[in-house]
């Protein structure tokens, strides 16, 4: 989950000659190719999943700011722009729409499925997923490619909503997904978290935010405030796994 | 019910012969033989290195034995991976019980098998109820009581989490079940409950290969015991023959 939202960087040079579905595909797939990166230095070269990500994070950045020409790219499309500022029947912003219907998806796949029971069994025990069958590599490849591809729609959405695609936008918004779903109750080892609770967590994250706007604090209080917010709630997430007998079998 | 005086006009349920296995020049196990009948149990004893964990990993699909050959139901196999031997019947439990933490009890019994339904007869889902309910009766056939299998299995005992991985073995029908160090990490009362497993077992008449340190372990409950030393056979016996002394001496030599 901690995949980071490097991909909307891609977004700028695409939007060009290519008609807005010409360009969504191919920025997706532009993303499925990080997240595959990713998933094969992870699974299969065993790097570290946070350096792993970081360091894809930074030349997925570098490669933007190439197509780029390290500037701001506009984008002027019509369906783009309603896909990040329009409002179905005047009333439902698209963006919240296309969220929500994401998290139903995932919310889905996560519970209900094989893959998902497989994604939590990773996290728990991955010698033991190993041993039940699970091909253990090729689900974590497709993890990342699939955490990729909702970057990418995010991306799409970001570029919609400012016309124009840029390649460090988004950039601040890499504290404010970690915090999300650390804030939502995911570990950052694996094996647990909800989409309710990262959903939960997104709205914590843009509640203090906002809020601190609206107290007239200067915005950069808003990058300690979150800061803070991701420390104290691996915080409290420890204390509380230690007062409920995290391992009783110790004790046993 | 003794095995023993079944043993002898018996067809065992697994024959190991003449196996050999070497790891490049290391021969880490040199002609070991033994069998392996139907609701009986087999001690594997043996000082650290002497083959015990290689043995069981060539029987349980994870090595690929250099020489000999392994009899499984009158039929010789050679499993290519651990999945294979476990979907013929033989289950391995290692130390740290390969259970999910993060799962419950029914869904780490079907881990890898889930069970599905469909909601509204339409949407697939995960059939989680129906999953805790078989898990709950195979655990129960154990004399064991886990009463929340809504939780994750992290919140169990460990006695209560190798239950689970036994009613995980059964209720997939396991035939042999094999277990490395099953008393290990456990405390005492917890090391009775789980010889208590391996008797119920055995009165499910599958055949149960269990590694052990712990001699009071070996001499409780099992009805042989086949002691290893550097990756040979340094003696087999039946319980009735043998004392902690000899298990002793067979496994240092001398």
């Amino acid at each position: 989950m901690v995949v980071a939202l490097f991909c909307n960087l891609f977004e700028p040079a695409m939007g060009m000659g290519l008609g807005f579905v010409g360009a969504a595909v191919l920025t997706l797939l532009a993303c499925s190719v990080i997240g595959a990166i990713n998933g094969v230095l992870i699974a299969w070269l065993r790097v570290p999943p946070f350096i792993g990500t970081l360091g894809m994070y930074g030349v997925a950045r570098g490669v933007g700011f190439l197509f780029a020409d390290g500037t701001r790219v506009p984008v002027r499309n019509d369906v783009l722009f309603e896909l990040g500022n329009g409002r179905l029947f005047g009333e439902f912003p698209i963006p919240i729409l296309v969220t929500i219907v994401a998290l139903l998806i995932m919310h889905y796949v996560l519970r209900q499925t094989r893959f998902g029971q497989y994604t939590y069994a990773i996290g728990g025990n991955r010698a033991a997923a190993v041993r039940a069958g699970v091909k253990v590599k090729r689900q974590t490849l497709y993890l990342y490619v699939l955490a990729a591809v909702f970057a990418g729609v995010a991306g799409i959405i970001y570029s919609g909503r400012f016309s124009a695609g840029s390649p460090d936008a988004g950039e601040p918004l890499l504290l404010n997904a970690i915090a999300a779903v650390v804030i939502g109750g995911a570990s950052l080892f694996g094996g647990s978290g909800n989409l309710i609770g990262t959903l939960i967590g997104a709205l914590i994250i843009a509640v203090i935010e906002y809020g601190l706007v609206f107290i007239n604090l200067p915005p950069f209080y808003q990058f300690i405030g979150v800061g803070l917010v991701i420390i104290i709630s691996v915080l409290i997430d420890q204390s509380r796994s230690r007062l409920t007998g995290e391992r009783a079998s110790e004790e046993g | 019910m003794s095995a023993q005086a079944e043993a002898g006009h018996r067809e065992p349920v697994l024959s190991v012969r003449n196996l050999t296995k070497r790891f490049g020049g290391v021969t880490a196990l040199n002609n070991v033989s033994f069998d392996l009948y139907p609701g009986e149990v087999v001690a594997l004893a043996g000082d650290n290195g002497a083959g015990k964990s290689t043995l069981i990993k060539a029987i349980s699909g994870v090595h690929r034995p250099t020489e000999g050959e392994i009899i499984y139901k009158g039929v010789p196999r050679h499993f290519e991976n651990p999945r294979e031997a476990r979907d013929m019947g033989i289950e391995t439990i290692y130390q740290d019980l390969a259970l999910a933490d993060n799962l419950d009890v029914g869904e780490n019994v079907f881990l890898g098998r889930e069970l599905k339904t469909k909601f509204l007869g339409l949407i697939p889902m995960l059939d989680r109820k129906r999953m805790r309910a078989l898990a709950h009766d195979a655990i129960e056939t154990l004399d064991m009581d886990i009463r929340r299998l809504d939780r994750p299995v992290r919140t169990l005992s460990g006695g209560q989490r190798q239950a689970v991985a036994i009613g995980r073995a059964i209720y997939w029908k396991a035939e042999i079940l094999i277990m490395d160090e099953p008393t290990a990490a456990l405390g005492v009362p917890e090391q009775r409950k789980v010889m208590a497993l391996i008797k119920r077992l055995k009165a499910q008449n599958v055949a149960v290969l269990f590694i052990s340190h712990n001699l009071m372990d070996i001499m409780e409950v099992a009805d042989r015991i086949v002691v290893l030393r550097r990756g040979e056979v340094a003696g087999e016996r039946r319980k009735a023959d043998i004392d902690s002394d000899e298990i002793v001496r067979l496994m240092v030599g001398g």
